[in-house]
């Protein structure tokens, strides 16, 4: 299927962080380099300075020794030590747990933490579905449905920003998960501008000026390919014909896994 | 707007209800703990809270009332909520995280290595994505095509719920977020098994033998009302006109909140 042949490998920025991950590590990290689910994972093991051996994995290849590491065979996943981990929120919380001294990207504080996780559910459960289903919807009255419903999601993920939202990450001072899981759709957000109609300034200033910080920050500029290259797989989102198990989801109104 | 689901019978029964009346003293209890007796959800707080010995002051809360006070506690009105030291968290998942890192020296429902945790965390990702909203979908649909598809999608699930297991409980000798968080509804398949037709040897040995011992468990059996009083409630589902947000969500092909 068309999916499967998309563009072999990361490009711009990203080509260079992934040539200089291939020697060797303990931990061998599957991704594809145009998934927002595995930019989350990308961003977290740069930002927390994790050696890492970066391999390329089509997920619509289904390779069998692949499935072995992953067994819905999707990316992303990683093996640590040989023990194989899939699903990029089990694997952000793995990674916070197996790398105590590395950059924390939890508060240590239980409460705070429970803050974060809530803020990641809202995130799982209200922006990303509303995203796929604006990306994907064909009729101007699923998209404007769409639309509506993720300006106000954004804007309550916004208002729950602690420490009076003052920025300029969602917790504060401190960039945590919450951000992380967010920041691979917020580079995406370009595509909706472009062909969906979606207008930033209907969000809020808050929201504004923490895209506008999150997009220029180095880890996310480093995970990010050749926009011309995403275009290829986007398009396809864009007419409804993307077979990934995203967009298959938001199609027959199921969980995107 | 006055929905029927709003006028379910106000207290827990049976042995649930002695349960309650040991935790009605605020002045000792570390948790406020809002719940409502019927909620799947709400058990699997209340089940790990009484694994962990944790002192609590249990509050019924009818989640469809969504009482202006409770809105503040729980944003959506949804129960379970935990208020500790004053501060509010709710989604019950979030919640038993939380109880394991803010009450360490209580009886931990997670192993201490994060490799181990990370596959009990694939498991709570399995339950979500894939078992309930089979569960939800079979209670609800209505024309024998879409019972048919729901039952064997739920078996199907269950089945690689089962693969997983490794002892007595999912996880080995020890009792964990694995069996707590799909307990609830284990002591819900007689639903299915009286109106859907739902065999569960055709779950596997092993999904068969977790689920007709973990409805044994003490936490289970002490947080179970009177079946006679469920049947109220499930009825409503069994027709597909419950009213409560994952109903809704099953409906219209959403995401359960």
């Amino acid at each position: 299927m068309p999916d499967a042949d998309i563009h072999p490998n990361a490009t711009g920025r990203a080509l260079k962080v992934v040539e200089a991950h291939q020697e060797p590590a303990d931990l061998m990290f599957y991704a594809g380099w145009f998934c927002p689910f595995v930019q989350r994972v990308w961003i977290a093991l740069e930002e927390k300075g994790i050696h890492y051996q970066y391999k390329e994995e089509n997920p619509y290849h289904k390779d069998k020794e692949f499935l072995k590491v992953s067994p819905k065979g999707l990316v992303p996943a990683l093996v640590h030590n040989d023990k194989p981990i899939h699903e990029s929120l089990v694997i952000l919380e793995y990674l916070e747990e197996a790398f105590p001294n590395t950059k924390p990207l939890l508060p240590q504080d239980p409460y705070t933490r429970s803050l974060v996780r809530l803020s990641i559910d809202h995130t799982s459960k209200s922006i990303i579905p509303t995203f796929f289903k604006l990306l994907q919807s064909q009729d101007a009255s699923s998209q404007d449905s769409a639309r509506s419903s993720l300006y106000e999601a954004l804007q309550k993920w916004s208002d729950g920003m602690l420490d009076g939202g003052k920025g300029p990450w969602w917790a504060g001072e401190e960039m945590t998960l919450a951000d992380v899981v967010l920041m691979p759709f917020i580079g995406r957000l370009y595509i909706l501008e472009e062909n969906r109609a979606f207008d930033l300034s209907r969000t809020n200033e808050k929201f504004s000026a923490w895209v506008k910080h999150a997009l220029a920050h180095p880890s996310m500029e480093k995970t990010s390919s050749e926009r011309n290259y995403y275009a290829q797989i986007y398009n396809r989102y864009l007419k409804n014909e993307a077979q990934s198990e995203a967009a298959k989801a938001t199609r027959s109104g199921g969980v995107i896994p | 707007m006055a929905i029927p689901d709003a006028d379910i019978y106000p207290t827990a029964t049976g042995r649930a209800l002695e349960t309650v009346k040991q935790h009605q003293n605020s002045s000792q209890a570390d948790i406020i703990f809002y719940a409502g007796w019927f909620c799947p959800f709400v058990q699997r707080v209340w089940i790990a809270l009484e694994e962990k010995g944790i002192s609590y002051e249990y509050r019924e809360e009818n989640p469809y009332h969504k009482d202006p006070e409770f809105l503040k506690i729980s944003p959506k009105g949804l129960v379970p909520a935990i208020i500790y030291q004053g501060q509010p968290i709710h989604e019950s998942l979030v919640i038993l995280e939380f109880l394991e890192e803010a009450f360490p020296n209580t009886k931990p429902l997670l192993p201490a290595d994060p490799y181990a945790r990370s596959q009990i965390r694939l498991a709570l990702d399995h339950i979500s994505k894939s078992i309930l909203p089979s569960f939800f979908k079979l209670l609800q649909s209505q024309d024998p095509t879409s019972q048919s598809t729901a039952r064997e999608s739920l078996y199907k699930s269950f089945s690689q719920f089962g693969d997983g297991i490794k002892g007595e409980y999912w996880a080995g000798n020890e009792i964990s977020l694995a069996d707590i968080a799909l307990m609830p509804w284990a002591g819900r398949l007689y639903i299915l098994e009286e109106n859907r037709e739902f065999d569960i040897e055709r779950t596997g040995e092993k999904f068969k033998g977790w689920a007709q011992r973990i409805i044994k468990h003490p936490a289970m059996q002490n947080t179970a009302s009177e079946r006679e009083h469920y049947a109220q409630i499930y009825g409503r589902y069994l027709r597909d006109e419950a009213q409560s947000e994952a109903a809704k969500a099953t409906r219209n092909g959403g995401v359960i909140p």
